[in-house]
């Protein structure tokens, strides 16, 4: 373990590396506060960019762009109540109160030393999980990656926050739309109609660029600009007070973001939503909660960050995002020629734990810059969205063409933004969408061999305990909230009836 | 003419319902299974085609029968992040929103819902002729054009920060791309850019 830390620092501190490590935590904060752009876009936008990085380079710049986007989403939370990304909707709700009563400047601080202590403690936990159980996974054959994929799938769908059909109706047309091309291990060519373009398969990042950068665009066109609310910002000082008092809400935010945000398919939103309620239960503040409680602030932004590291859990030890943000760095992997998995810990020590390790370097930094500097990041609210949305468009098809040097790229983006806005004023999920074109061929791969060892009986699945039990877990999320509720529901007329 | 979110979710789901039925029919002449009774390459384009089909189905009869959409994970907690108050409630700006003379409800720039709609399907038009110009006078033009027609003409920003803005902007791109990253961009036939 030592070995390998050491080995990540003298990756993650050379000049250069450090540079775009700043580059994009910057990069991320920005694009994180900025209306309309999120992480996934951020990273699908600016992936283009990296190409001609050395691997590693790129893929920390890339991931700091994610983890810096979870520090500016908070940024709009606090001072506009208008959440930069989902997983920041919940601080709104104390931290908009907070800058109302004019103490923006402790929430943003709160905001920032939770994150950071959050980010301390899911990552020491993420370099002390993730080896061994990228070695646990290395003992799995395609029967167990079959299984875990399927649970992927299923939590994606169960926790992307609609309606449960159209969740799994998503998650079928990802993996539909995976199916175009020839797939390994066949030579038919499948819904080409003769395009050679369709030949290798319908591009992961041109889809997710049209999907989220032009889709988002599309939509905020429509949605129109609300009112900014100018929030009095005077000054970043913060109280010992504050810290102490809020001190166990960072670290059961920090907790119950960890755990969720490893769970394949579940991420950072659900965890701010599930850490606020717990915190709302269990603070001695919890009076004021929803008023203004600082605890109320530092709990999700706590938790939001954790799961975004504990995502990297799932993607680089079983090569399954976590999300649909790691499931862009995933494809960034494989366009760097790398096949994230348990493999990876094997092959490319010197890649792994250099990026891991620079996530520490990235959230030191993120902490540097965002305490005293969050009123300077705040001035990029001013910018005109009728000005920023052109350049992200020019930037998305630029970047889209630059993946493949082919005009269909742009063709596909296009295509995709519109399906993207679709979905989005239709109010169906995305995530699973994207969970499902991403696990689509590595689904196939892991059929096909099931089915070889099975000689054609895909019955064969029963034979691994580990599957059983993976599976198990699927069914029991699906069914679990619908007893919940009806158990709830049974209990309620009774009581009213005492 | 107004479509509803529910029809037009319908409309959509309908679609989809046909679109799976012809991937799921295409993908049986692929062959379902291959040698020895193993997966073939028909298999999944079935499988998924099928269940594409099917709970686009089940979406559209809840739609049109407004049934109850189901609990998952995520209601539970988002319920308990509630507590009594729905979330909604709650995250929802306590601001009335701006009107304009005529009682319609507009954005910060007294547009109205039906203005930003044609601005939408404005921009639309232009990503698609902005493609369509490219084999013309190349991407990076094509696009740079689109870009201050937004700001100019769509969006009414002033002419002359708009232009700096757009040439400026492709300047920032045709860098990066062109230069740093040897990106071949596309000329086209009159190779300007």
């Amino acid at each position: 373990m030592l070995d390998n830390l050491i080995l990540g620092f003298s990756q993650a501190l050379t000049p250069e590396n450090l540079l775009w490590c700043l580059i994009g935590v910057v990069a991320g904060t920005v694009i994180g506060l900025l209306p309309g752009l999120g992480a996934t876009t951020g990273v699908a936008v600016l992936l283009p960019l990296t190409f001609a990085l050395e691997p590693i380079t790129a893929l920390i710049m890339l991931a700091g762009i994610y983890y810096g986007a979870q520090y500016g989403g908070t940024i709009t939370s606090v001072l506009i109540s208008t959440p930069g990304e989902a997983s920041s909707v919940v601080t709104t709700l104390d931290g908009y109160q907070m800058a109302r009563k004019g103490r923006a400047g402790p929430a943003l601080a709160i905001s920032a030393i939770g994150s950071f202590i959050a980010a301390i403690i899911s990552l020491a936990l993420l370099v002390t999980l993730a080896p061994p159980l990228a070695e646990l996974a290395l003992g799995f054959g395609p029967i167990e990656q079959l299984a875990i994929m399927l649970l992927g799938l299923v939590i994606v769908v169960t926790f992307q926050g609609g309606a449960l059909v159209r969740g799994a109706m998503m998650a079928g047309v990802g993996l539909l739309i995976s199916t175009v091309g020839v797939a390994s291990g066949f030579t038919t060519a499948r819904f080409t109609f003769g395009s050679v373009d369709l030949l290798s398969g319908i591009p992961f990042v041109e889809v997710m660029i049209g999907l989220f950068a032009l889709g988002e665009v599309l939509h905020q066109i429509r949605v129109g600009a609300a009112a900014p609310i100018r929030a009095r910002f005077k000054d970043m000082v913060i109280r010992r007070k504050d810290i102490t008092d809020s001190m166990p809400a960072i670290l059961r935010g920090s907790g119950i973001g960890f755990v969720l945000g490893i769970l394949p398919g579940a991420g950072s939103t659900l965890a701010s939503f599930m850490s606020y309620g717990i915190e709302k239960r269990v603070s001695k503040n919890r009076a004021n909660f929803g008023k203004g409680a600082i605890e109320g602030v530092a709990s999700p932004e706590s938790a939001n960050n954790a799961a975004a590291n504990a995502n990297f859990v799932p993607t680089l030890a079983l090569g399954i995002p976590g999300g649909a943000t790691t499931a862009v760095l995933l494809g960034a992997f494989t366009i760097f020629g790398l096949q994230p998995g348990p493999l990876l810990f094997e092959t490319q020590p010197a890649l792994v734990w250099g990026l891991l390790v620079s996530f520490f370097i990235g959230n030191v930094l993120l902490l540097v810059l965002n305490l005293p500097l969050a009123p300077v990041f705040a001035q990029m609210l001013r910018i005109p969205y009728a000005y920023l949305y052109p350049i992200i468009l020019l930037t998305s098809v630029v970047g889209a063409f630059a993946v493949s040097n082919n005009l269909f790229s742009v063709w596909l983006v296009v295509l995709f933004g519109i399906l993207g806005w679709i979905l989005k004023e239709l109010d169906l999920p995305i995530a699973p969408l994207v969970l499902g074109l991403v696990l689509g061929p590595l689904l196939e791969k892991a059929l096909v061999q099931t089915s070889a060892l099975g000689q054609g009986n895909l019955g064969v699945v029963v034979t691994s305990p580990t599957a059983i039990v993976v599976l198990l877990g699927a069914v029991v999320l699906v069914v679990l909230p619908k007893v919940v509720v009806a158990i709830r529901s049974r209990r309620t007329p009774a009581e009213v009836g005492r | 003419m107004r479509i509803s979110v529910r029809a037009a979710g319908v409309g959509f789901s309908l679609i989809l319902a046909a679109v799976g039925t012809a991937a799921a029919i295409v993908g049986s002449t692929y062959g379902f299974t291959g040698e020895d009774g193993r997966v073939g390459p028909g298999f999944l384009p079935v499988v998924f085609g099928a269940a594409v089909a099917l709970l686009a189905l089940v979406d559209v009869a809840q739609r049109v029968l407004r049934r109850d959409r189901g609990v998952t994970i995520e209601d539970l907690a988002t319920d308990l992040a509630a507590g009594d108050e729905p979330v909604a409630a709650v995250v929802a700006p306590e601001d009335e929103p701006l009107r304009n003379a005529d009682g319609e409800e507009v954005d910060i720039f007294g547009r109205t819902q039906r203005q930003r709609t044609r601005i939408l399907v404005s921009v639309m038009v232009g990503l698609v002729a902005a493609v369509l110009l490219t084999s013309l006078i190349g991407l990076l033009l094509s696009f740079t054009l689109l870009m201050a027609f937004v700001a100019i003409v769509l969006e009414k920003r002033p002419v002359v920060p708009s232009l700096i803005i757009s040439v400026v902007a492709a300047g920032a791109i045709w860098l990066v791309f062109r230069e740093l990253l040897s990106v071949p961009l596309p000329t086209g036939l009159l190779g300007l850019l």
